[in-house]
């Protein structure tokens, strides 16, 4: 659970930043008071004892930013700056933001469209009850240099398919026919 | 006074720290005491590099940090072995002792 436990520490640090900063800079400069003060009882002067301290210590804000990393989720905190500074710098160039932002939404809906209509052309399975056990039937001619080698099935061969037929639950037969609609009465053009 | 390299064997002084707080909450300056003390001089934690640390095993969850009072009156961040830090310390020894074992072996060899 350590990884979970530093995860959601680092988590909550992001919130939490400026409090923890001014925390960990108080918790640094009482320890260089405390180093400061051991080098004056050991008879340094005030300024000779403070400047000691400090390089006992070591690079005090590098430090500080190597603290930082172990508290706050610095990637998190890396990344909203990064957006804040991707918004300011879009909303300087209007022009550019808007075609950019035209050119995604056209590309986005484009998409969009494309796939609904796929979608429903053929990925969805037909709506029908058991529409994984539905085929079409189809007669097969095998003459060599024969061209249109998938037939319409004969009504004679379908009536002979029906009465023999062990292999499926049930078969139809469908005709294609494609005729014009009209009112009642002839055409007319107004 | 001879010193040993300040660099302390990487990794190690996550577990130096652990041990320093095993009896009695600490200050920063105390843990680094602490260490220097038990070492008999031998080993100094460079100060700065003493607090990434700490807050790496506050955020692992084996110690816990709370503002007290020093010795001489002021205010300084204590930290606490938690039951997680206990048990991480004992892990961690039984790893440097396997470790520093294979390591004699090695050097004590013909």
């Amino acid at each position: 659970m350590p990884r979970l436990h530093a995860w959601l520490h680092r988590l909550l640090g992001l919130f939490q930043k400026k409090s923890r900063d001014a925390e960990m800079a108080e918790e640094i400069q009482q320890h260089l008071d405390l180093l400061t003060g051991r080098n004056i009882a050991a008879g340094m002067s005030a300024s000779d004892a403070r400047n000691t301290a400090l390089r006992q210590f070591g690079g005090v804000e590098q430090i500080k930013e190597t603290a930082r990393e172990q508290r706050v989720w610095m990637w998190a905190d890396e990344f909203l700056r990064d957006m804040r500074f991707g918004a300011r710098m879009l909303a300087k160039v209007p022009g550019f933001t808007a075609v950019a932002i035209l050119t995604l939404a056209l590309g986005i809906g484009a998409n969009t469209a494309i796939f609904s209509v796929i979608d429903s052309v053929l990925l969805k399975p037909l709506p029908y009850p058991n529409a994984d056990r539905l085929v079409v039937l189809r007669e097969h001619v095998r003459q060599p240099g024969y061209e249109h080698d998938q037939e319409a099935v004969t009504p004679g061969d379908f009536s002979d398919w029906s009465k023999r037929n062990t292999a499926f639950a049930g078969m139809a037969g469908i005709v294609p026919r494609s005729f014009d609609l009209t009112g009642a009465g002839p055409a007319s053009s107004d | 006074m001879a010193k040993e390299k300040p660099d302390l064997v990487y990794g190690t002084l996550d577990m130096l720290i652990l041990k320093a707080l095993q009896h009695d909450p600490r200050h920063g300056l105390a843990i680094a005491d602490r260490i220097q003390q038990m070492s008999q001089d031998i080993l100094r934690v460079e100060q700065g590099s003493l607090y990434p640390a700490l807050y790496r095993l506050e955020a692992q969850g084996w110690i816990k940090a709370e503002w007290g009072v020093s010795d001489n009156n002021r205010k300084a961040r204590y930290y606490k072995l938690t039951t997680a830090g206990r048990k991480q310390l004992a892990a961690e020894r039984e790893h440097w002792s396997r470790i520093t074992k294979g390591i004699n072996l090695v050097l004590s060899g013909a």
